[in-house]
Protein backbone atom coordinates (compact mmCIF):
# COMPACT_ATOMS: atom_id res chain seq x y z
CA UNK A 1 0.00 0.00 0.00
CA UNK A 2 2.39 2.59 0.90
CA UNK A 3 4.87 1.71 -2.58
CA UNK A 4 1.06 2.47 -4.17
CA UNK A 5 0.64 5.39 -2.90
CA UNK A 6 4.68 6.33 -3.47
CA UNK A 7 4.28 5.78 -6.71
CA UNK A 8 1.03 7.70 -7.25
CA UNK A 9 2.38 10.60 -5.70
CA UNK A 10 5.33 10.65 -7.76
CA UNK A 11 2.86 9.83 -11.02
CA UNK A 12 0.90 13.16 -9.17
CA UNK A 13 4.22 14.99 -8.82
CA UNK A 14 5.43 14.73 -12.22
CA UNK A 15 2.08 15.26 -13.86
CA UNK A 16 2.03 18.31 -11.93
CA UNK A 17 5.32 19.45 -13.23
CA UNK A 18 4.49 19.13 -16.70
CA UNK A 19 1.18 20.74 -16.58
CA UNK A 20 -0.46 24.30 -16.13
CA UNK A 21 -3.31 22.74 -13.90
CA UNK A 22 -5.73 21.66 -17.41
CA UNK A 23 -7.61 18.81 -17.42
CA UNK A 24 -5.06 17.46 -19.74
CA UNK A 25 -1.02 17.67 -19.34
CA UNK A 26 0.82 19.85 -21.85
CA UNK A 27 0.52 18.54 -24.94
CA UNK A 28 -2.04 16.13 -24.83
CA UNK A 29 -5.63 16.41 -26.00
CA UNK A 30 -8.52 15.38 -24.89
CA UNK A 31 -10.39 12.35 -26.32
CA UNK A 32 -13.21 12.04 -23.81
CA UNK A 33 -14.59 12.58 -20.41
CA UNK A 34 -15.36 10.53 -17.45
CA UNK A 35 -17.95 7.88 -18.02
CA UNK A 36 -17.68 7.91 -21.51
CA UNK A 37 -15.99 5.24 -23.60
CA UNK A 38 -13.02 5.89 -25.66
CA UNK A 39 -10.27 4.18 -28.07
CA UNK A 40 -6.88 4.35 -29.27
CA UNK A 41 -5.62 2.73 -32.51
CA UNK A 42 -1.75 2.09 -31.40
CA UNK A 43 -0.56 1.55 -27.74
CA UNK A 44 -0.90 5.06 -26.07
CA UNK A 45 0.43 6.95 -22.87
CA UNK A 46 -3.34 8.02 -22.12
CA UNK A 47 -3.51 10.53 -19.26
CA UNK A 48 -6.46 10.26 -16.80
CA UNK A 49 -7.25 13.64 -14.29
CA UNK A 50 -8.05 17.28 -13.77
CA UNK A 51 -6.93 20.56 -12.61
CA UNK A 52 -3.23 19.22 -13.12
CA UNK A 53 -3.31 15.93 -11.14
CA UNK A 54 -3.00 12.84 -13.52
CA UNK A 55 -2.52 8.97 -13.81
CA UNK A 56 -1.15 7.68 -17.36
CA UNK A 57 -1.68 3.90 -18.36
CA UNK A 58 -0.49 2.78 -22.01
CA UNK A 59 -3.71 1.81 -23.64
CA UNK A 60 -5.01 -0.02 -26.72
CA UNK A 61 -7.99 -0.15 -28.40
CA UNK A 62 -11.43 0.76 -26.75
CA UNK A 63 -11.19 1.62 -22.75
CA UNK A 64 -13.68 3.34 -20.44
CA UNK A 65 -13.02 6.41 -19.21
CA UNK A 66 -13.36 5.73 -15.37
CA UNK A 67 -10.77 5.39 -12.41
CA UNK A 68 -10.94 1.58 -12.69
CA UNK A 69 -9.20 1.79 -15.55
CA UNK A 70 -6.78 3.40 -14.51
CA UNK A 71 -6.54 2.27 -11.23
CA UNK A 72 -6.41 5.02 -8.93
CA UNK A 73 -8.55 7.96 -9.10
CA UNK A 74 -5.45 11.20 -9.05
CA UNK A 75 -8.21 13.87 -7.83
CA UNK A 76 -11.10 12.16 -5.86
CA UNK A 77 -12.69 15.92 -4.98
CA UNK A 78 -13.18 16.62 -9.25
CA UNK A 79 -15.65 14.83 -10.51
CA UNK A 80 -15.59 15.63 -13.84
CA UNK A 81 -12.23 14.32 -15.31
CA UNK A 82 -11.00 13.71 -18.98
CA UNK A 83 -8.86 11.20 -20.64
CA UNK A 84 -6.48 12.54 -22.74
CA UNK A 85 -3.52 11.53 -25.18
CA UNK A 86 -0.17 12.92 -26.64
CA UNK A 87 -1.27 15.81 -29.64
CA UNK A 88 -0.79 13.71 -32.45
CA UNK A 89 -2.25 10.06 -31.32
CA UNK A 90 -4.71 8.78 -32.91
CA UNK A 91 -7.60 8.22 -30.82
CA UNK A 92 -11.37 9.55 -30.37
CA UNK A 93 -14.05 8.57 -27.84
CA UNK A 94 -17.13 9.92 -26.42
CA UNK A 95 -19.75 7.42 -27.36
CA UNK A 96 -21.66 7.79 -24.48
CA UNK A 97 -23.25 11.29 -23.72
CA UNK A 98 -22.26 12.45 -20.34
CA UNK A 99 -25.36 13.34 -18.53
CA UNK A 100 -27.71 15.83 -19.35
CA UNK A 101 -27.44 17.74 -16.04
CA UNK A 102 -25.20 17.46 -13.12
CA UNK A 103 -22.42 15.04 -13.12
CA UNK A 104 -23.13 11.35 -11.80
CA UNK A 105 -20.00 9.60 -10.93
CA UNK A 106 -20.35 7.26 -7.74
CA UNK A 107 -17.78 6.52 -5.65
CA UNK A 108 -14.19 6.67 -6.53
CA UNK A 109 -13.07 3.38 -4.73
CA UNK A 110 -12.24 0.72 -6.39
CA UNK A 111 -13.33 -2.57 -5.29
CA UNK A 112 -9.25 -3.83 -5.51
CA UNK A 113 -8.77 -2.61 -1.66
CA UNK A 114 -7.34 -4.96 0.81
CA UNK A 115 -9.97 -6.61 2.83
CA UNK A 116 -10.92 -6.26 6.45
CA UNK A 117 -13.53 -8.81 7.91
CA UNK A 118 -15.75 -6.94 10.26
CA UNK A 119 -16.88 -8.93 12.86
CA UNK A 120 -18.07 -6.25 15.22
CA UNK A 121 -19.75 -3.13 14.24
CA UNK A 122 -17.36 -0.37 14.04
CA UNK A 123 -19.00 2.61 16.07
CA UNK A 124 -18.42 6.29 14.78
CA UNK A 125 -19.47 8.05 17.63
CA UNK A 126 -17.55 11.79 16.49
CA UNK A 127 -15.07 13.06 14.11
CA UNK A 128 -14.23 11.36 10.75
CA UNK A 129 -13.30 7.75 10.07
CA UNK A 130 -11.43 7.54 6.81
CA UNK A 131 -11.38 3.80 5.64
CA UNK A 132 -8.61 4.73 2.68
CA UNK A 133 -11.25 2.85 0.30
CA UNK A 134 -10.16 -0.42 2.10
CA UNK A 135 -13.01 -3.29 1.74
CA UNK A 136 -14.72 -4.21 5.11
CA UNK A 137 -16.40 -7.23 4.49
CA UNK A 138 -19.29 -8.46 7.55
CA UNK A 139 -17.83 -11.49 9.40
CA UNK A 140 -20.62 -14.23 9.90
CA UNK A 141 -21.51 -12.87 13.40
CA UNK A 142 -22.81 -9.40 11.85
CA UNK A 143 -25.39 -11.41 9.25
CA UNK A 144 -25.10 -13.36 5.95
CA UNK A 145 -25.61 -10.31 3.87
CA UNK A 146 -29.21 -11.60 2.73
CA UNK A 147 -32.32 -10.33 2.80
CA UNK A 148 -33.07 -11.68 6.85
CA UNK A 149 -33.88 -9.26 9.44
CA UNK A 150 -31.45 -8.39 12.60
CA UNK A 151 -28.44 -8.28 11.07
CA UNK A 152 -26.22 -6.27 12.21
CA UNK A 153 -24.48 -3.28 10.61
CA UNK A 154 -20.95 -3.16 9.27
CA UNK A 155 -20.87 0.73 10.62
CA UNK A 156 -22.61 2.22 12.99
CA UNK A 157 -22.56 6.41 13.03
CA UNK A 158 -23.62 8.78 15.56
CA UNK A 159 -24.32 12.88 16.30
CA UNK A 160 -23.48 14.06 13.09
CA UNK A 161 -19.90 11.87 12.92
CA UNK A 162 -18.30 11.12 9.64
CA UNK A 163 -17.76 8.10 7.36
CA UNK A 164 -15.62 8.56 4.46
CA UNK A 165 -14.12 6.51 2.05
CA UNK A 166 -15.11 2.76 2.44
CA UNK A 167 -16.01 -0.18 0.49
CA UNK A 168 -18.45 -2.39 1.96
CA UNK A 169 -17.53 -5.91 0.59
CA UNK A 170 -19.19 -8.98 -0.77
CA UNK A 171 -21.58 -9.67 2.64
CA UNK A 172 -22.76 -6.15 3.17
CA UNK A 173 -24.90 -7.40 6.74
CA UNK A 174 -26.97 -4.54 7.58
CA UNK A 175 -24.86 -2.12 5.93
CA UNK A 176 -24.67 1.17 7.87
CA UNK A 177 -26.91 2.43 10.57
CA UNK A 178 -27.22 5.98 11.42
CA UNK A 179 -28.31 7.67 14.81
CA UNK A 180 -28.71 10.93 15.08
CA UNK A 181 -27.38 12.51 11.68
CA UNK A 182 -24.48 11.54 9.82
CA UNK A 183 -22.36 12.72 7.03
CA UNK A 184 -21.37 9.80 4.20
CA UNK A 185 -18.86 10.55 2.01
CA UNK A 186 -17.20 8.33 -0.64
CA UNK A 187 -18.93 4.71 0.05
CA UNK A 188 -19.33 1.78 -2.26
CA UNK A 189 -21.26 -1.04 -1.37
CA UNK A 190 -20.37 -4.46 -3.72
CA UNK A 191 -23.45 -6.10 -2.98
CA UNK A 192 -26.17 -4.42 -0.61
CA UNK A 193 -27.31 -7.07 2.10
CA UNK A 194 -30.72 -6.58 4.09
CA UNK A 195 -30.30 -2.46 3.47
CA UNK A 196 -27.79 -0.36 2.34
CA UNK A 197 -28.03 2.04 5.04
CA UNK A 198 -30.85 2.62 7.87
CA UNK A 199 -31.47 5.84 9.69
CA UNK A 200 -32.57 4.83 13.03
CA UNK A 201 -33.15 8.03 14.94
CA UNK A 202 -33.49 11.00 14.19
CA UNK A 203 -31.02 14.18 12.39
CA UNK A 204 -29.82 14.93 9.42
CA UNK A 205 -28.25 12.46 7.06
CA UNK A 206 -25.75 13.60 4.66
CA UNK A 207 -24.76 11.18 1.83
CA UNK A 208 -22.53 11.79 -1.52
CA UNK A 209 -20.66 10.29 -4.00
CA UNK A 210 -22.09 6.58 -3.28
CA UNK A 211 -22.93 3.52 -5.31
CA UNK A 212 -24.25 0.78 -4.60
CA UNK A 213 -25.16 -2.82 -5.83
CA UNK A 214 -27.92 -5.72 -5.92
CA UNK A 215 -30.13 -4.53 -2.93
CA UNK A 216 -32.86 -7.14 -3.35
CA UNK A 217 -35.13 -4.87 -1.32
CA UNK A 218 -34.37 -1.33 -0.25
CA UNK A 219 -31.04 0.79 -0.89
CA UNK A 220 -31.97 3.40 1.58
CA UNK A 221 -34.06 2.38 5.05
CA UNK A 222 -35.83 5.25 7.17
CA UNK A 223 -36.62 4.20 10.50
CA UNK A 224 -37.48 7.89 11.74
CA UNK A 225 -38.25 11.30 11.73
CA UNK A 226 -35.71 12.67 9.85
CA UNK A 227 -33.75 14.45 7.00
CA UNK A 228 -32.05 12.74 4.34
CA UNK A 229 -29.90 14.36 1.64
CA UNK A 230 -28.39 12.23 -1.08
CA UNK A 231 -26.20 13.57 -4.02
CA UNK A 232 -24.03 11.89 -6.77
CA UNK A 233 -25.03 8.56 -6.43
CA UNK A 234 -25.19 5.67 -8.59
CA UNK A 235 -27.77 2.81 -7.00
CA UNK A 236 -28.08 -0.27 -9.47
CA UNK A 237 -30.80 -3.03 -9.21
CA UNK A 238 -32.50 -2.61 -6.21
CA UNK A 239 -36.71 -3.37 -5.09
CA UNK A 240 -36.66 0.22 -3.89
CA UNK A 241 -34.36 3.45 -3.83
CA UNK A 242 -35.91 4.34 -0.40
CA UNK A 243 -38.27 2.55 1.84
CA UNK A 244 -39.92 4.51 5.23
CA UNK A 245 -40.58 1.69 7.03
CA UNK A 246 -44.19 0.22 6.61
CA UNK A 247 -47.03 1.48 8.22
CA UNK A 248 -45.22 4.67 10.01
CA UNK A 249 -46.43 8.34 9.74
CA UNK A 250 -44.03 10.45 10.93
CA UNK A 251 -42.46 13.21 9.06
CA UNK A 252 -38.78 12.60 6.08
CA UNK A 253 -37.43 14.97 4.26
CA UNK A 254 -36.00 13.20 1.24
CA UNK A 255 -33.62 14.86 -1.29
CA UNK A 256 -31.90 13.22 -4.36
CA UNK A 257 -29.74 15.57 -6.63
CA UNK A 258 -27.52 13.97 -8.93
CA UNK A 259 -28.12 10.33 -9.10
CA UNK A 260 -28.35 7.50 -11.91
CA UNK A 261 -30.94 4.97 -10.60
CA UNK A 262 -31.05 2.09 -12.40
CA UNK A 263 -33.00 -1.27 -12.39
CA UNK A 264 -35.42 -0.31 -9.76
CA UNK A 265 -38.10 -3.63 -9.67
CA UNK A 266 -40.35 -1.37 -7.89
CA UNK A 267 -39.85 1.91 -8.11
CA UNK A 268 -37.66 5.07 -6.34
CA UNK A 269 -39.15 6.22 -3.34
CA UNK A 270 -42.09 4.40 -1.07
CA UNK A 271 -43.64 5.75 1.92
CA UNK A 272 -46.89 5.13 4.03
CA UNK A 273 -46.75 8.70 5.52
CA UNK A 274 -48.72 11.72 4.12
CA UNK A 275 -46.43 13.81 6.00
CA UNK A 276 -43.48 12.82 4.57
CA UNK A 277 -41.70 14.58 1.17
CA UNK A 278 -39.17 13.90 -1.46
CA UNK A 279 -37.69 15.17 -4.39
CA UNK A 280 -35.48 14.08 -7.18
CA UNK A 281 -33.37 16.16 -9.24
CA UNK A 282 -31.00 16.43 -11.99
CA UNK A 283 -30.66 12.58 -12.28
CA UNK A 284 -30.53 9.69 -14.51
CA UNK A 285 -33.03 7.22 -14.38
CA UNK A 286 -33.01 3.86 -16.74
CA UNK A 287 -35.99 1.37 -15.68
CA UNK A 288 -36.23 3.29 -12.11
CA UNK A 289 -39.92 2.12 -11.88
CA UNK A 290 -42.27 4.58 -10.38
CA UNK A 291 -40.52 7.72 -8.85
CA UNK A 292 -43.28 8.45 -6.36
CA UNK A 293 -44.78 5.66 -4.67
CA UNK A 294 -47.38 5.95 -1.47
CA UNK A 295 -48.93 8.53 0.05
CA UNK A 296 -46.31 11.61 0.15
CA UNK A 297 -46.96 14.80 1.73
CA UNK A 298 -44.91 16.10 -1.73
CA UNK A 299 -43.09 13.96 -4.09
CA UNK A 300 -41.06 16.45 -6.94
CA UNK A 301 -39.35 16.15 -9.60
CA UNK A 302 -36.84 18.11 -12.21
CA UNK A 303 -34.39 18.04 -14.67
CA UNK A 304 -34.06 14.35 -14.59
CA UNK A 305 -33.48 12.43 -17.74
CA UNK A 306 -34.23 8.70 -18.95
CA UNK A 307 -31.97 6.77 -20.88
CA UNK B 1 9.44 32.08 38.40
CA UNK B 2 12.31 31.01 39.58
CA UNK B 3 10.39 29.18 42.43
CA UNK B 4 9.82 25.71 41.20
CA UNK B 5 6.09 25.73 42.63
CA UNK B 6 3.35 23.59 40.69
CA UNK B 7 1.22 26.42 38.45
CA UNK B 8 -1.84 24.93 40.82
CA UNK B 9 -3.73 27.82 39.09
CA UNK B 10 -2.87 26.90 35.54
CA UNK B 11 -3.37 23.64 36.43
CA UNK B 12 -7.21 24.28 38.05
CA UNK B 13 -7.73 26.27 34.90
CA UNK B 14 -6.83 22.76 33.12
CA UNK B 15 -8.61 20.39 35.01
CA UNK B 16 -12.05 23.08 35.16
CA UNK B 17 -12.01 23.44 31.32
CA UNK B 18 -11.42 19.67 30.30
CA UNK B 19 -14.17 18.68 32.87
CA UNK B 20 -16.85 20.71 31.27
CA UNK B 21 -15.39 18.98 28.01
CA UNK B 22 -15.88 15.76 29.64
CA UNK B 23 -19.18 16.54 31.63
CA UNK B 24 -20.69 17.26 28.07
CA UNK B 25 -19.45 14.56 26.02
CA UNK B 26 -21.49 12.29 28.51
CA UNK B 27 -24.65 14.55 28.94
CA UNK B 28 -25.13 15.67 25.33
CA UNK B 29 -25.65 13.94 22.05
CA UNK B 30 -22.65 16.16 20.36
CA UNK B 31 -19.45 15.31 21.20
CA UNK B 32 -17.09 18.16 21.23
CA UNK B 33 -13.80 17.80 18.93
CA UNK B 34 -11.81 16.46 21.89
CA UNK B 35 -9.20 14.05 22.71
CA UNK B 36 -9.61 10.52 23.22
CA UNK B 37 -8.67 10.68 27.13
CA UNK B 38 -10.64 13.75 27.91
CA UNK B 39 -12.01 11.61 30.96
CA UNK B 40 -8.44 11.29 32.43
CA UNK B 41 -8.13 14.30 35.09
CA UNK B 42 -4.52 16.20 35.13
CA UNK B 43 -4.48 16.97 38.19
CA UNK B 44 -5.64 14.92 41.52
CA UNK B 45 -8.26 17.43 41.85
CA UNK B 46 -10.12 20.24 40.90
CA UNK B 47 -9.84 23.53 41.77
CA UNK B 48 -11.13 26.59 41.38
CA UNK B 49 -10.36 28.66 38.13
CA UNK B 50 -7.92 31.56 38.80
CA UNK B 51 -9.37 34.81 39.69
CA UNK B 52 -9.08 37.40 36.54
CA UNK B 53 -8.77 40.92 37.91
CA UNK B 54 -5.62 43.31 36.73
CA UNK B 55 -6.86 43.41 32.85
CA UNK B 56 -3.92 42.69 30.48
CA UNK B 57 -7.14 43.60 28.45
CA UNK B 58 -10.21 44.44 30.41
CA UNK B 59 -12.93 43.27 27.47
CA UNK B 60 -10.79 40.11 27.36
CA UNK B 61 -11.13 39.37 30.87
CA UNK B 62 -14.82 40.19 31.19
CA UNK B 63 -15.05 37.82 28.64
CA UNK B 64 -12.39 35.41 29.34
CA UNK B 65 -14.67 35.07 32.86
CA UNK B 66 -18.31 34.87 31.00
CA UNK B 67 -17.13 32.52 28.02
CA UNK B 68 -16.25 29.14 29.50
CA UNK B 69 -16.20 27.89 25.91
CA UNK B 70 -13.10 29.94 25.06
CA UNK B 71 -11.08 29.10 28.67
CA UNK B 72 -11.75 25.44 27.39
CA UNK B 73 -10.28 25.89 24.12
CA UNK B 74 -7.28 27.62 25.78
CA UNK B 75 -6.84 24.80 27.73
CA UNK B 76 -7.40 22.38 24.51
CA UNK B 77 -4.89 23.85 22.60
CA UNK B 78 -2.22 24.59 24.92
CA UNK B 79 -2.68 21.44 27.71
CA UNK B 80 0.77 20.06 26.06
CA UNK B 81 2.48 23.38 27.36
CA UNK B 82 0.32 24.29 30.24
CA UNK B 83 0.97 20.75 31.74
CA UNK B 84 4.52 20.95 32.04
CA UNK B 85 4.69 24.79 33.30
CA UNK B 86 6.02 25.21 36.83
CA UNK B 87 5.14 28.97 37.09
CA UNK B 88 4.02 30.90 40.66
CA UNK B 89 0.56 32.04 40.72
CA UNK B 90 0.73 35.68 39.67
CA UNK B 91 2.66 34.49 36.54
CA UNK B 92 0.53 32.09 36.13
CA UNK B 93 -2.76 34.18 35.69
CA UNK B 94 -0.82 36.79 33.54
CA UNK B 95 -0.20 33.70 31.28
CA UNK B 96 -3.60 33.19 31.30
CA UNK B 97 -4.77 36.39 30.37
CA UNK B 98 -2.70 36.68 27.93
CA UNK B 99 -3.79 33.47 26.01
CA UNK B 100 -7.48 33.90 26.40
CA UNK B 101 -6.73 37.55 24.92
CA UNK B 102 -5.06 36.28 21.92
CA UNK B 103 -7.75 33.15 20.97
CA UNK B 104 -10.40 35.75 21.61
CA UNK B 105 -8.52 37.86 18.93
CA UNK B 106 -7.86 34.33 16.43
CA UNK B 107 -11.51 33.48 17.17
CA UNK B 108 -13.04 36.74 16.18
CA UNK B 109 -10.95 36.32 12.85
CA UNK B 110 -12.29 33.47 12.28
CA UNK B 111 -15.64 34.04 12.77
CA UNK B 112 -15.32 37.33 10.32
CA UNK B 113 -13.08 35.15 8.14
CA UNK B 114 -16.88 32.70 8.10
CA UNK B 115 -19.26 35.55 7.60
CA UNK B 116 -17.22 37.49 4.22
CA UNK B 117 -14.39 36.93 1.70
CA UNK B 118 -11.48 38.18 3.72
CA UNK B 119 -9.22 35.07 4.64
CA UNK B 120 -8.24 34.25 8.45
CA UNK B 121 -4.50 35.28 7.86
CA UNK B 122 -5.90 38.97 6.62
CA UNK B 123 -7.84 39.59 9.25
CA UNK B 124 -5.06 38.41 11.90
CA UNK B 125 -2.63 40.71 9.95
CA UNK B 126 -5.00 43.47 10.75
CA UNK B 127 -4.59 42.48 14.81
CA UNK B 128 -0.92 41.42 13.97
CA UNK B 129 0.54 44.28 16.59
CA UNK B 130 -1.30 43.43 19.30
CA UNK B 131 -0.44 39.45 18.80
CA UNK B 132 3.12 40.26 18.46
CA UNK B 133 2.99 42.41 22.15
CA UNK B 134 0.74 39.22 23.34
CA UNK B 135 3.56 36.55 22.07
CA UNK B 136 6.44 38.79 23.60
CA UNK B 137 4.86 38.75 26.91
CA UNK B 138 4.03 35.45 26.91
CA UNK B 139 7.37 34.59 26.03
CA UNK B 140 8.52 37.12 28.77
CA UNK B 141 6.81 34.65 31.35
CA UNK B 142 8.62 31.38 29.63
CA UNK B 143 12.00 28.94 29.84
CA UNK B 144 13.75 28.80 26.61
CA UNK B 145 12.14 24.58 25.90
CA UNK B 146 8.23 26.13 27.05
CA UNK B 147 8.98 29.58 24.68
CA UNK B 148 9.55 27.06 21.60
CA UNK B 149 6.29 24.55 22.77
CA UNK B 150 4.42 28.24 22.66
CA UNK B 151 5.85 29.45 19.03
CA UNK B 152 4.67 25.81 17.65
CA UNK B 153 1.14 25.58 19.73
CA UNK B 154 -0.05 29.20 19.08
CA UNK B 155 -1.14 28.55 15.22
CA UNK B 156 -1.61 25.19 15.63
CA UNK B 157 -5.92 26.02 15.33
CA UNK B 158 -5.94 23.93 11.87
CA UNK B 159 -3.40 21.01 12.91
CA UNK B 160 -5.33 20.83 16.04
CA UNK B 161 -8.65 20.25 14.17
CA UNK B 162 -7.45 17.74 11.98
CA UNK B 163 -5.85 15.69 15.01
CA UNK B 164 -9.25 15.67 17.18
CA UNK B 165 -10.98 15.07 13.65
CA UNK B 166 -9.00 12.06 13.29
CA UNK B 167 -9.45 11.07 17.10
CA UNK B 168 -12.68 11.15 17.43
CA UNK B 169 -13.39 8.71 14.15
CA UNK B 170 -10.92 5.99 15.63
CA UNK B 171 -12.02 6.24 19.68
CA UNK B 172 -13.74 3.51 19.53
CA UNK B 173 -11.60 1.16 17.23
CA UNK B 174 -8.29 2.12 18.20
CA UNK B 175 -8.37 5.14 20.85
CA UNK B 176 -4.64 6.74 20.89
CA UNK B 177 -3.04 7.80 25.00
CA UNK B 178 -1.96 11.58 25.28
CA UNK B 179 1.86 10.17 24.49
CA UNK B 180 0.81 9.61 21.08
CA UNK B 181 -1.82 12.30 20.46
CA UNK B 182 1.32 14.31 21.12
CA UNK B 183 3.49 13.16 19.17
CA UNK B 184 1.71 13.29 16.29
CA UNK B 185 0.81 16.80 16.79
CA UNK B 186 4.17 17.61 17.35
CA UNK B 187 5.12 15.48 14.42
CA UNK B 188 3.01 17.35 12.37
CA UNK B 189 3.69 21.05 13.28
CA UNK B 190 7.54 20.03 12.65
CA UNK B 191 6.57 19.22 9.02
CA UNK B 192 4.20 22.50 8.77
CA UNK B 193 7.16 24.39 9.56
CA UNK B 194 9.17 22.88 6.89
CA UNK B 195 6.20 23.11 4.33
CA UNK B 196 5.65 26.65 4.99
CA UNK B 197 8.67 27.42 3.56
CA UNK B 198 7.46 26.13 -0.12
CA UNK B 199 4.43 27.63 0.08
CA UNK B 200 6.21 31.19 0.78
CA UNK B 201 8.44 29.98 -2.31
CA UNK B 202 5.18 29.55 -4.88
CA UNK B 203 3.74 32.96 -4.89
CA UNK B 204 0.77 32.44 -3.12
CA UNK B 205 0.88 35.86 -1.67
CA UNK B 206 0.65 37.75 -4.89
CA UNK B 207 -2.21 38.69 -6.91
CA UNK B 208 -0.78 37.56 -10.14
CA UNK B 209 0.69 34.93 -11.70
CA UNK B 210 2.26 34.46 -15.09
CA UNK B 211 1.38 30.97 -17.02
CA UNK B 212 4.78 29.85 -15.98
CA UNK B 213 4.72 30.89 -12.42
CA UNK B 214 1.57 29.49 -12.11
CA UNK B 215 2.77 25.88 -13.57
CA UNK B 216 5.80 26.14 -11.09
CA UNK B 217 3.80 26.85 -8.25
CA UNK B 218 1.41 24.14 -8.83
CA UNK B 219 4.57 21.45 -9.20
CA UNK B 220 6.17 23.20 -6.34
CA UNK B 221 2.94 22.47 -3.93
CA UNK B 222 2.11 19.59 -4.95
CA UNK B 223 5.64 18.43 -4.63
CA UNK B 224 5.89 20.12 -1.14
CA UNK B 225 2.77 18.79 -0.05
CA UNK B 226 3.45 15.25 -0.74
CA UNK B 227 6.99 15.47 0.88
CA UNK B 228 4.90 16.92 4.04
CA UNK B 229 2.64 14.03 4.52
CA UNK B 230 5.49 11.44 3.58
CA UNK B 231 7.91 13.23 6.32
CA UNK B 232 4.84 13.31 8.69
CA UNK B 233 3.70 9.84 8.54
CA UNK B 234 7.45 8.12 8.59
CA UNK B 235 7.66 10.56 11.52
CA UNK B 236 4.22 8.84 13.29
CA UNK B 237 4.77 5.14 12.54
CA UNK B 238 6.82 4.24 15.27
CA UNK B 239 4.36 5.43 18.21
CA UNK B 240 1.19 4.39 16.60
CA UNK B 241 -0.25 0.81 16.40
CA UNK B 242 -0.65 -0.62 13.06
CA UNK B 243 -4.39 -0.23 12.85
CA UNK B 244 -4.13 3.82 14.19
CA UNK B 245 -1.17 4.31 11.66
CA UNK B 246 -3.80 3.07 8.49
CA UNK B 247 -6.32 4.91 9.52
CA UNK B 248 -4.15 7.90 10.01
CA UNK B 249 -2.33 8.06 6.85
CA UNK B 250 -5.94 7.21 4.94
CA UNK B 251 -7.20 9.98 6.65
CA UNK B 252 -4.56 12.36 6.20
CA UNK B 253 -4.32 11.25 2.93
CA UNK B 254 -7.82 12.37 2.07
CA UNK B 255 -6.67 15.77 3.90
CA UNK B 256 -3.74 16.24 1.75
CA UNK B 257 -5.77 15.50 -1.58
CA UNK B 258 -8.19 17.91 -0.35
CA UNK B 259 -5.79 20.83 0.34
CA UNK B 260 -4.15 20.28 -3.11
CA UNK B 261 -7.35 21.23 -4.46
CA UNK B 262 -7.72 24.18 -2.72
CA UNK B 263 -4.50 25.46 -3.47
CA UNK B 264 -4.78 24.57 -7.03
CA UNK B 265 -8.28 26.69 -7.32
CA UNK B 266 -6.20 29.58 -5.34
CA UNK B 267 -3.30 29.25 -7.73
CA UNK B 268 -6.08 29.23 -11.00
CA UNK B 269 -7.55 32.09 -9.34
CA UNK B 270 -4.11 34.07 -9.73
Amino acid sequence: MIQRIFLGGLLIAAASAASAATNRPDGYVTICRIGESCSVSTSTNVAFGASGQFVFKVLTGSFNCAVATFGSDPIPSKSVKECSIPEGSSGGGGSTPPPATGSVTGSSCSTSGSQTTVNETIRVTSGTYDGGCRRFNAGSGLGDGGQSEGQDPVFRVENGATLRNVVIGANGADGIHTYNGAVLDNIYWMNVGEDALTIKSSGTTTVRNIEGYDAEDKFFQVNAASTLNVSNCIIHRAGKALRQNGGTTFKIAVTFDACDINTMREGVFRTDSSSSTARLTNSRLHNAGSVCIGSWASCTQSGNTSY
Amino acid sequence: MNKPTTLLAVAAFVVTALTMFRDSVVDGVDDPPGPANLSQPMASKPLAAPALEGPVNDEVGKRAQTDSGLAAHVALKYRFLLSELRLDAPTSEKLTKYLLERESITQAAEKESSNGDEDVGDLLRRHQLRLTEIDAGVQALLQAADQANYTALKDSDAEQRRLYDYLGGIRNVAPLDERQERAILEAKLRQKQRYQGVVRDSGLDRDVLSSAEREYAHANLARGLKQYLDDFLVETAPVLTHDQYVLLRSYETTEFTLELDRLQRKINAK
